[in-house]
């Protein structure tokens, strides 16, 4: 990906505006940190990129290497090349995660990828997120541990090689060795792929492991402020109100509460 | 057809079948039905100490009316299970176990994906007679919709006349959860690859309780081919 534009982007979910005019580029190569309250609208963004259905885009555009794909699927965009880790993966009963990896393989590629090569490509990655090899006959994300959901996303994430990757709290409920996993395998990726990277995390830990070349502030659903990856630093450190103080920002959020989103079946409504 | 002594029925090409059984032993009934209409009756009796277990697989495009009766006559332990993809044919299961005397166990499972049109309907009654002190029943059906046109119903009836029992039934209609869905999607797979993965992965759980190699590999052969 040469670049990522988000431009006036307005997102509602279930009738209420969480992004209220988003704008936001990002490079080829660059790691972004995107930082701001809980509640402004973080993992709104990520999911909006992704084509979430569930996020509305009302008004505004995404345009990826000069394409829009504001309309498109979420499986359009991922085989242009974004990627979302989530913040907490579904568990899917009886889909083993070995029979899903090939078929997600095989949706970015013209012909089937071959056995032999599909072994190869899932062993080596698995080996550099520490994959228990019987995870992976496993039912997909079932029964995994908080850190094995993670590690599994980002296993996935070697699997796909995209251009953009959108990490929402990759970094919640790991234990240190996890963590520093984690971290070595984003750098490794950007290093070798040049993919790019826009993270969410509450710990500073993951940016000072990553150094993110940018950040970006999302306050009340809009990006208040653009910098380089010292400022992620500077907030984790003082904070939001020393932050407002002094840019001058107002750190507020106005309007209704964002909603939460439940992830049970839906009921046949008539 | 009387069972005795014999532990194992295999129906590998189920289209239209009546018949009664006897059990008396372990006793395995399973099922791959087939055909553009088929129609399934067994009344099945099972006797003192008996364990029977029904596994019946439908897979295919058809007209289904299937309807087992199941009357267990001592402390027995009856197992029915049902896997079925409707898609513009109608089906209906419709099946009873009535459980007379103490003691007994009796659970049916029935799981079910509704890909188009199709009226759908799973009726399940587990009775337990009055006196019947100290069984343990329990119903479960699930149909999940993939399509806004899917009409799916989930009846199940608990008939029970003791009070010293366990008796539970689950019931659920719906879609597809949209959260495993846009994951599925979010990794390149289209919406008829996501819901042909999830149907697949959903009757897999059901293939690990089949002990038939033949009807394995029918079954296994049919999701491979699942659109």
């Amino acid at each position: 990906m040469k670049k990522l534009s988000i431009e006036n982007l307005v997102v509602e979910v279930e009738n209420k505006v969480i992004l209220k005019g988003v704008n936001l580029e990002i490079d080829s190569g660059d790691i972004l940190a995107l930082v701001g309250p809980n509640g402004h609208g973080k993992s709104t963004l990520l999911n909006a990129l992704m084509g979430n259905p569930l996020y509305n885009i009302i008004s505004g555009k995404i345009i990826m290497d000069g394409v829009d794909i504001t309309s498109m699927t979420p499986d359009e965009r991922s085989k242009r090349g974004m990627f979302m880790a989530f913040q907490t993966p579904p568990e899917i009963e009886g889909v083993s995660s070995i029979d899903f990896y090939k078929e997600a393989i095989n949706s970015h590629l013209d012909s089937p990828i071959s056995l032999f090569d599909y072994y190869r490509k899932l062993n080596s990655s698995s080996e550099k997120v520490k994959f228990d090899s019987t995870m992976k006959n496993r039912s997909l994300n079932v029964g995994f541990s908080g850190g094995e959901k993670k590690r599994n996303e980002i296993l996935q994430m070697l699997l796909l090689n995209p251009s953009l990757a959108l990490l929402d709290e990759i970094d919640s409920g790991l234990d240190v060795d996890a963590f520093k996993l984690i971290a070595d395998n984003i750098i490794e990726i950007s290093k070798v792929n040049k993919t790019s990277f826009m993270i969410i995390s509450h710990y500073d830990m993951l940016y000072k492991l990553v150094k993110p070349n940018k950040t970006a502030v999302l306050i009340d659903g809009k990006i208040v402020k653009v910098s380089d990856g010292d400022l992620a630093f500077e907030i984790a450190s003082d904070g939001y109100e020393a932050f407002s103080k002094k840019y001058k920002i107002d750190i507020e959020k106005h309007g209704q509460e964002a909603p939460v989103l439940s992830s049970c079946a839906a009921k046949n409504r008539k | 057809m009387i069972s005795d002594g014999v532990n194992s029925i295999v129906f590998s090409s189920l289209k239209s079948n009546t018949d009664h059984f006897t059990v008396n032993s372990l006793t395995r009934i399973e099922g791959f039905i087939e055909g553009d209409n088929a129609k399934i009756n067994w009344d099945i009796e099972v006797e003192e100490n008996a364990k029977l277990d029904i596994i019946l697989f439908d897979l295919f495009e058809g007209a289904r009316e299937v309807e087992i009766n199941v009357s267990a006559k001592g402390k027995t332990d009856v197992k029915v299970y049902v896997a079925s993809l409707a898609d513009n044919m109608n089906k209906h299961f419709n099946i009873k176990v009535y459980n007379n005397f103490g003691y007994a166990k009796s659970l049916v499972k029935m799981y079910g994906l509704n890909k188009g049109s199709a009226k759908f309907l799973f009726d399940g009654t587990t009775s337990v007679k009055k006196g019947a002190k100290k069984c343990d029943v329990r119903q479960d059906g699930r149909i999940i919709n993939f399509s806004s046109k899917s009409r799916s119903t989930v009846s199940p009836k608990l008939l029970v006349g003791e009070n010293d029992v366990k008796a539970s039934h689950g019931a659920v209609v719906g879609f597809i959860d949209s959260k495993t869905l846009f994951y599925l999607m979010s990794r390149g797979l289209s919406t008829e690859q996501a819901l042909s993965l999830y149907a697949k992965g959903s009757f897999m759980t059901f293939v690990d309780i089949l002990s038939d190699e033949g009807i394995k590999c029918k079954v296994e052969e049919a999701l491979g081919v699942l659109k």
